[in-house]
């Protein structure tokens, strides 16, 4: 070890010697030796020969002994050096080949930044892969929920397996609201357990976390805020702890405030909760998420506490409605959050690999292409004494240069298109906020350029550095074979199937979406707009404020230009609705509890969503504010209790409390959206509309307003928003569009498509790329020959569509091998498409016509030069 | 080609380091004296003794300086250090070693 240390240093020192010194001591030897000739009776000048002959090549020997000072980085220096020379002298291909590895290897580091933060990185709490999330589920069913009762949250925390387990229940849609400079705002909250800061091994930034007898009714009169909350609504003023603040259900002490950019463990970043309180017993709504987080005592391996849930789940009985599950599913929270998304995921990854191999194949092109003109250069060097290794580390060296000067601005490009990628991402991902090009992307970035340099350089560097050396000497053009042609088709045929793929991928995933898209919901969802309100007991006291409240609201926003139509409603078309066991029809027996929806309505709900009625009457205005007695039902629920009857004119029985007559029937619209796009139909499910009714009951403390409009382009947001800032300043307006609404549901296909159509189409164009690039080469290479041909009579038009042949055999090879592979590798898609088989002929014939159309271009556009070569001057050229 | 340099090289430097045993001498000189005690049964390639000499002197076995040949001109003068003349021993035994056991598998009928 010392030895080798000392000897490098010696090396160095030594490398300091000055070539003449090397050059002095060699020409003393060569006068040595020719005196030593002169004295065996030679002549001085045959003397001299002799001794340089002897000698063997005086350069050869001289690189030799320059050699042996050689450190390696000398060496690496040189290569370095003499690669940026040789890419000086071709910028074209340098640029190509730049700019296809940029593009691939952003790609990969694009989609490698979000795999990597969705699926590998650990999340940010302390030692995160023993925290668990325990799920309700039915094992019959498959169906997967998040409520438990207290019972069965008890026996959790009991557990012998779990250490520490917390109730996380945010309130997305509920919010409360803080009076604070004698105006209400509105907040969004969630409750968590004492136990939430151990559970996840975290602590607050300020202040404390909740203590358990603060679990207590009564006792619960502490909140944390969340950073971003403490920084916009209190100026993030350290004196907010201990602070009490007035809540609409009590005054609440301010305790601690959570840190930044804090994770939260179940909610996708665009609800995190602003506010959290203690959880108080005992869990009231039914319908509410409460997601049960817990961390494993250490050494307890998930297995046994997938067994002790088991046994937990069997000592209840299954009231899955109620909250007692069939039985329970633990997964560690990773999974939980990123797991629906791996497969997809993991998929898209595969597809980027294909991109950045045709990249790869591309530059691997060029290089062979190039390789085959720098014969020459490469014969002199191994006459003169380069070994084959040494040649074959110097066009190493220059691959990985290329690789790193791609990678660079690949990186570059990355970060800029990452955001906008990341909004797209499909919602229920939670990693949103930890993405970012960190040092784990950069280390697998760095990892992947080297691997690309590999694959694309091993190949040209083997062919360049086996240097023939007398054929490329003597021919002074060598122009006459082309090297390693078999080998650069066989990239263009695997180039060509990895293209397909893609494009085939892509064009299936644009097909689903444009049918997504296209799916009739029953009613027109382009043009109608959405926004939620909810009023604070302190602002709007009484039923009478409230409803004063409404109708100037509704009528503000028939004002807005452009509006058609205005109407209320407890729950939007598609979307909730009450699904409550609360319907009954007098003289039957008593009905299922998912038997219908309940949507409580105003009267321009009908015209506004654009339901017309197929019988009857929609209610007037009269009918709302007194006790609502009437009611309009669907065509399907008037087919499912009076089949063949006429339902106008019999009672229902809603909420108990009323006992109403139908007065009109409208037709179905889908009651919810397609859950995933592998479903086919939307639900359409019996629905019973009932006025709107008094806003005594707390239920209608909450709007929301939907608004049709003229023209179902404009952006109605700022107009809408600016009425309900009007009317009610504490409000968080939010407004939105159907259809986009809709879209967002489609999130996963949608990103698919966008990717895919992506990569597909930078895959083609790499791809025709490669192929005008070897065309334009072949050309250039075969001059000669092609000149001979037409000197011996062949047609312009024949000479070019030999080239144009010898090109597309091999793509037209590699569609067809692309074409089998898509057939095959298709099928991982079938769980996101939508109507459409993986398989789809249309596609797959359209998407292959396209692609052998683009490479006939490619071809054909260089080929054309070979037509106007002049045969006399193409057999000059030597 | 390699593994036949290879062999060569070692062998070279074994020579040359016993050349060099006798006192100080410049490239020249070593081919010459090693032609003529082997009774021209061995000639030494230029190409091949520089790099050697380059590289023992690297490995600190032999060290050179410039100084004034027979003909006044001037040339490279390499001397065997402390370290190498250990190093010649080790390789001394080495070869013999080496060459009887060779010896005795030839010797096999």
């Amino acid at each position: 070890m010392l030895r080798k240390v000392t000897t490098r240093i010696r090396a160095f020192i030594h490398s300091r010697n000055p070539d003449h010194e090397i050059d002095e001591e060699l020409r003393f030897h060569l006068e040595m030796q020719a005196r030593a000739n002169m004295e065996h009776g030679m002549t001085h000048p045959e003397a001299q020969r002799a001794a340089v002959i002897r000698m063997n090549g005086l350069e050869q020997v001289k690189e030799a002994v320059r050699d042996t000072h050689r450190t390696f980085f000398d060496s690496l220096a040189l290569d370095v050096r003499y690669a940026l020379r040789t890419f000086r002298r071709s910028p074209g291909f340098t640029a190509v080949a730049i700019v296809t590895l940029a593009l691939g290897i952003g790609a990969t580091t694009c989609l490698y930044s979000v795999v990597d933060a969705a699926l590998f990185r650990p999340l940010p709490y302390d030692h995160p892969d023993r925290i668990v999330r325990l799920q309700s589920w039915d094992i019959q069913t498959g169906v997967v929920g998040e409520a438990v009762t207290r019972d069965v949250f008890d026996a959790i925390q009991n557990a012998q397996t779990i250490d520490s387990a917390s109730l996380y229940v945010p309130f997305a849609i509920d919010s409360t609201v803080l009076i604070r400079h004698g105006e209400a705002e509105v907040f969004r909250t969630a409750d968590i357990s004492a136990s939430f800061f151990r559970v996840l091994g975290v602590q607050p930034l300020l202040g404390r976390p909740f203590r358990p007898e603060e679990e207590q009714p009564g006792q619960d009169g502490v909140a944390i805020l969340d950073f971003a909350t403490w920084q916009r609504s209190f100026g993030g003023d350290t004196g907010i702890i201990g602070r009490e603040l007035p809540f609409e259900d009590g005054n609440r002490t301010v305790v601690g405030v959570m840190p930044a950019g804090f994770l939260y463990p179940a909610m996708a970043a665009s609800l995190r909760p602003d506010i959290l309180f203690p959880f108080v017993a005992p869990l009231a709504r039914r319908n509410l998420s409460s997601f049960v987080v817990a961390r494993l005592r250490s050494g307890v391996p998930l297995k046994a506490a997938q067994a002790e849930a088991d046994v937990i789940a069997a000592r209840f009985p299954a009231r899955p409605l109620d909250g007692n599950p069939a039985g329970i599913r633990v997964l560690t929270l990773q999974e939980s959050l990123a797991g629906r998304l791996r497969p997809s995921l993991l998929q898209l990854l595969g597809a980027v690999a294909g991109l950045l191999l045709i990249a790869c194949l591309n530059v691997a092109n060029l290089l062979l292409a190039r390789g085959g003109a720098r014969e020459q250069e490469f014969a002199l060097r191994a006459a003169l004494g380069a070994s084959r290794p040494r040649l074959f580390r110097q066009l190493l060296t220059e691959s990985v240069l290329l690789s790193a000067a791609g990678a660079g601005p690949g990186v570059l490009l990355s970060s800029w298109i990452l955001p906008s990628l990341l909004a797209r991402l499909p919602g229920r991902f939670q990693i949103v906020p930890h993405v970012g090009i960190d040092s784990r992307v950069l280390v697998v970035v760095l990892a992947v350029t080297a691997a690309s340099s590999l694959v694309f350089g091993v190949w040209p560097a083997l062919a360049g550095s086996r240097a023939n050396l007398t054929e490329p000497l003597k021919s002074a053009g060598a122009r006459r074979y082309e090297p390693q042609r078999a080998g650069r088709s066989l990239l263009l045929v695997v180039e060509s199937a990895l293209a397909l793929v893609l494009l085939i991928g892509a064009g299936l995933m644009i097909n689903t979406v444009i049918r997504l898209e296209r799916i009739d919901y029953g009613f027109e969802t382009h043009g109608l707009w959405m926004t939620r309100v909810r009023l604070a007991e302190n602002r709007y006291p009484d039923a009478v404020r409230v409803a004063q409240f409404y109708d100037r609201l509704e009528e503000q926003l028939r004002r807005i230009p452009g509006v058609r139509d205005v109407a209320g409603a407890d729950s939007p078309p598609l979307f909730g609705g009450m699904v409550g066991g609360l319907l009954g029809i007098p003289g039957r027996p008593p009905l299922q509890p998912r038997a219908a929806n309940v949507r409580h309505v105003t009267a321009s709900y009908f015209s506004t969503v654009g339901m017309p009625f197929v019988k009857g009457r929609g209610f007037t205005d009269r009918d709302e504010l007194a006790s609502p007695s009437v009611a309009v039902i669907n065509e399907s629920m008037a087919k499912r209790f009076w089949p063949g009857q006429d339902a106008i004119g019999q009672t229902l029985l809603v909420d108990k409390k009323w006992d109403v007559q139908i007065i009109g029937i409208v037709r179905d619209v889908c009651e919810s959206p397609a859950q995933n796009a592998s479903l086919r139909l939307s639900v359409v499910e019996p629905a019973v509309y009932v006025p709107a009714g008094d806003a005594t009951d707390r239920l209608f403390r909450a709007r929301f307003f939907l608004v049709r409009t003229a023209d179902s382009d404009r952006d109605m947001s700022s107009p809408i928003a600016r009425q309900v800032e009007m009317l009610a300043p504490e409000q968080r307006v939010d407004v939105s569009e159907y259809s986009q609404n809709l879209g967002r549901g489609f999130a996963e296909p949608r990103f698919f498509a966008l990717l895919l159509g992506i990569f597909g189409g930078l895959g083609m164009t790499l791809a025709a790329v490669g192929i005008g690039g070897i065309t334009a080469y072949s050309v250039t290479r075969k001059t000669y020959e092609i000149g001979i041909r037409l000197a011996l009579g062949a047609t312009p038009r024949q000479v070019v569509s030999t080239l144009v042949l010898s090109v597309l055999i091999p793509v037209s090879a590699g569609l067809g091998l692309g074409f089998g592979a898509s057939l095959i590798l298709c099928r991982m898609l079938q769980r996101l498409l939508y109507e459409i088989t993986p398989t789809d002929p249309w596609t797959f014939v359209g998407v292959t016509m396209v692609l052998g159309l683009v490479a006939l271009i490619a071809s054909y556009v260089p080929a054309r030069r070979a037509a106007c070569i002049d045969p006399m001057i193409a057999l000059k050229t030597q | 080609m390699a593994k036949k340099t290879d062999l060569m090289q070692g062998t070279l430097d074994l020579l040359i380091l016993k050349t060099l045993s006798l006192g100080p001498m410049h490239g020249w000189g070593i081919t010459q004296r090693i032609e003529q005690v082997s009774r021209q049964k061995l000639r030494i390639n230029p190409g091949s003794l520089y790099p050697s000499l380059h590289r023992l002197e690297i490995k600190g076995w032999i060290s050179s300086e410039l100084g004034a040949s027979e003909a006044n001109r001037r040339a490279r003068f390499y001397k065997l250090t402390a370290a190498g003349r250990r190093r010649l021993t080790v390789e001394t035994n080495d070869w013999e070693r080496i060459t009887e056991a060779v010896e005795l598998i030839l010797k096999m009928a």
